[in-house]
């Protein structure tokens, strides 16, 4: 059993303490609006550079073929083409993607434009760079490449099966990843059991979140010192730079990553490392700045979407009042035609296994198989979605079976509040909630009570009435120690933001963070943080807008994705300015002749004696004492 | 045989302000915005017509600028988000959708408030009913209508904070 921190004997406790009036929990204006509402924001395609290339990417349009030849020649010869780039030069000039599965499935190979063969339709095979959007697109129609059709995997299900197509060579039986969880004791939980539900087959679909801004970026290449310049809407920096910089054969610190302003994310914008490679051998190759803004149509086509799942021959022993004493299921995940962020989501369903219930014995058979479709990724409640969709599906198919009632089977089977915090069967922690009372809010919210009255009025109206009820939890941030399970030589453990707080010469104070918002109001929310502690107003913080990877401080996961910036960001935050505070206060005692900092305190942007408020020393006085 | 005509010159009052380019006849309103006058606070959202991100307003009538090319605005007066506040002091609109916390990315925003003032300058005292059959054509996908209709429908009373 892992150690925790918080276990029954140390609960998380809010203590009920006086609060001095303060920003944090308050309502205060946004930062950022006043740019965003008067279009004064800057996103990726606001970027423009002096001769800046535009970039349509040629895509495949079968889901499996061989590329027996690619001509550009007369897409070069038209006015205002730049140059191309193709998937031979792709494999020459970079390493394939680094990969988190173990062999065989790690050995695929991955680069930023197919490279003989493509895999799903919409892949980018050839690279046009032009001197406007229009030329691009049109120099991209004059591309020839031949395909020969393969055999494509369409069917999860059958994809593993011998016989079946192969998408790469190096990745027997189509399959990235296999994996038994088995927690609890599951064989005495069916001994124990007075009835085994026996559901066949559940699937959970593939799906993609719809950012409003599409992906993109502008990136240019400094020959002299060697280093890109990324201008992107890339959500997930820290790994984007893990997976470009082996590629590149370069170091990380050859990859600069810029963003202000991004138009939503959802973790559609995390895997675009690949076009990014492809858009940095460009820059590098046509010694100019190059801009690529993927089409809507390509977003839909093959941006990385969300992993299908089935879930097979699936057994829950349960008591005859109800009660549900574990599951036991064989899962198929489809992660589509590349490993790119997979196959975490083999495992990050796990933080969630129980979902709010108190079953404790788990048997999963868990496999990952590739198929002819896009590339999965993060996505909106990354595989933890799919987990929970299938824990409500269990309970509700079992309530019909026993004849219960969907409310009723729920609360008898909800992690009860006395029991928190609670430990989940393979040692995960929920720390608070009462799931019952949450569940008879929304029922308030709704008057279910007048439900099937209601239900009788639609019908007299020729209108039918539905009633669902869905009750999940989710895990906020990540913890990237799980990846070891997937493959154990793999290095990567816990999670880090960093943010820098500082006070500027004149008595600014000054935040940057490592996050890349997307609307989340990261400005603000630092800023009611830093002045909390700081005890002066938000608007007397500035948080510097975006991420900039040379001015702003940031670490191996820095990013904006898995509900994380509560937690980490706003952390790094509070500690950074914690430590600020703390050397203020330190100056301050010094200059004020008192004996520690516990007589001096923080009010209103002055060090004040706290015996004699008069003698006070504005933060402007600390700065240039530093200085 | 004939050849096509490729580019034309076009003279467009934006914001109150004359602009006259060459510019090719294939060219979108919105392309010629944004890449030509470098006006990047209109946005391309699905460069299908769809999202209304990218919408404007010429000569009176809100369109999506991804869906008239360039030379059809010749000679017309078009408005933009950048035309809302000329002075620094933000329009009601704009302090509606600030105050209501009617936007988060930011990125559906210049498209929703020229929707909203389409509407406004035609119905100065629009129903909730109005308000949301008028940003219709509008997406926003950190999905915050609510607070966009109260944001506009304060705007239209004047009871902006």
């Amino acid at each position: 059993m892992s150690e925790t921190t918080v276990t029954r004997d140390q609960p998380i406790t809010v203590e009920e303490q006086e609060v001095a009036p303060g920003f944090i929990g308050q309502n205060v204006p946004r930062k950022e609006d006043r740019r965003l509402v008067q279009g004064e924001g800057v996103f990726v395609d606001d970027v423009k550079r002096h001769g800046m290339a535009y970039v349509h990417f040629v895509r495949s349009p079968y889901a499996h073929a061989a590329i027996s030849g690619i001509d550009v020649s007369k897409a070069t010869e038209l006015e205002g083409v730049y140059g191309t780039l193709i998937g031979e030069e792709v494999a020459a000039e970079t390493d394939p993607f680094f990969q988190i599965a173990p062999p065989p499935g790690g050995d695929l190979k991955d680069y930023a434009l197919a490279v003989g063969r493509v895999r799903h339709v919409g892949e980018p095979v050839v690279a046009v760079a032009a001197a406007t959007r229009e030329l691009a697109r049109d120099a991209a129609d004059l591309v020839e490449v031949e395909y020969e059709p393969l055999e494509p995997v369409l069917d999860p299900e059958r994809a593993a099966e011998p016989g079946t197509a192969q998408l790469h060579d190096e990745v027997p039986n189509n399959t990235i990843w296999q994996g038994n969880f088995d927690y609890g004791d599951y064989d005495a939980a069916l001994a124990e059991a007075d009835k085994v539900v026996r559901i066949k087959r559940l699937h959970f679909h593939r799906f993609s979140s719809t950012p409003l801004e599409t992906s993109g970026a502008v990136v240019e290449y400094n020959r002299g010192t060697g280093q890109w310049t990324i201008h992107s809407n890339n959500q997930f920096p820290g790994f984007a730079i893990i997976m470009m910089g082996p590629a590149l054969r370069v170091g990380m610190d050859k990859l600069r990553f810029v963003s202000q302003d991004i138009g939503g994310g959802f973790g559609n914008k995390i895997c675009t490392h690949v076009q990014l490679v492809a858009m940095c051998l460009l820059a590098r190759k046509l010694r100019r700045a190059v801009n690529w803004t993927e089409w809507r149509t390509d977003q839909h086509t093959a941006n990385s979407h969300g992993n299908e799942r089935f879930f097979l021959d699936v057994e829950v022993p349960v008591k005859a009042d109800g009660t549900m004493l574990g599951f036991k299921a064989r899962m198929i995940d489809d992660c589509g035609a590349y490993t790119r962020y997979e196959p975490l989501g083999c495992i990050i369903w796990a933080q969630v296994t129980p979902g709010c219930y108190r079953w404790r014995n788990v048997r999963v058979d868990f496999t990952q198989v590739c198929t002819n479709k896009s590339p999965c990724g993060p996505n909106r409640g990354y595989s933890r979605m799919q987990h929970l969709w299938f824990t409500e599906r269990i309970i509700d198919i079992v309530g019909q079976e026993l004849g219960l009632d969907p409310v009723e089977i729920r609360k008898r089977n909800y992690i009860r509040a006395d029991e928190m915090p609670y430990e989940t069967p393979n040692g995960c922690v929920y720390d608070s909630g009462d799931y019952a009372r949450c569940l008879d809010e929304a029922l308030t919210l709704i008057d279910y009570g007048s439900i099937e009255e209601r239900r009788r009025d639609a019908e007299s109206r020729g209108r039918l009435l539905g009633v669902g009820i869905g009750s999940t939890l989710d895990s906020g941030t990540n913890n990237f120690g799980q990846s070891q399970l997937v493959n154990p030589e793999l290095q990567f453990s816990g999670n880090n933001e960093v943010a820098t707080v500082k006070l500027d010469i004149f008595g600014e104070v000054v935040a940057t963070l490592g996050t890349t918002p997307q609307g989340q109001s990261h400005e603000t929310t630092a800023a009611q943080v830093i002045a909390e502690v700081l005890r002066i107003s938000p608007d007397d913080v500035t948080v510097r807008a975006g991420h900039d990877s040379y001015w702003n401080s940031h670490a191996g996961f820095s990013g904006t994705y898995a509900s994380q910036f509560a937690v980490t960001g706003l952390g790094a935050v509070k500690g950074a300015t914690e430590r600020l505070a703390k050397e203020i206060l330190q100056i301050g005692a010094a200059v004020l002749g008192a004996e520690s900092t516990d007589e001096v305190e923080l009010d209103g942007g002055f060090v004040k004696r706290k015996d004699n408020p008069e003698a006070a020393l504005p933060f402007m006085a600390c700065g240039a004492i530093v200085n | 045989m004939i050849e096509p005509v490729r580019g034309q010159r076009i003279s467009v009052e934006i914001n109150g302000e004359r602009h006259e380019r060459d510019v090719e006849v294939r060219r979108l309103l919105v392309h010629f915005l944004r890449d030509d006058l470098d006006l990047t606070g209109t946005h391309v959202g699905c460069d299908t017509g769809n999202c209304g991100a990218c919408t404007v307003i010429v000569d009176g009538v809100a369109i999506k600028s991804c869906m008239m090319l360039a030379v059809q605005a010749d000679g017309s007066n078009v408005e933009t988000v950048e035309g809302l506040a000329p002075n620094g002091e933000l329009h009601p609109l704009q302090q509606a959708f600030s105050s209501f916390h009617a936007l988060q990315c930011g990125y559906c925003t210049p498209g929703m408030l020229m929707s909203a003032k389409h509407l406004l300058d035609h119905n100065p005292e629009p129903t909730d009913g109005e308000i949301r059959r008028a940003i219709q054509g509008n997406i926003c996908r950190c999905t915050g209508y609510v607070n966009i209709v109260e944001a506009i429908a304060a705007a239209a009373k004047g009871e902006v904070r």
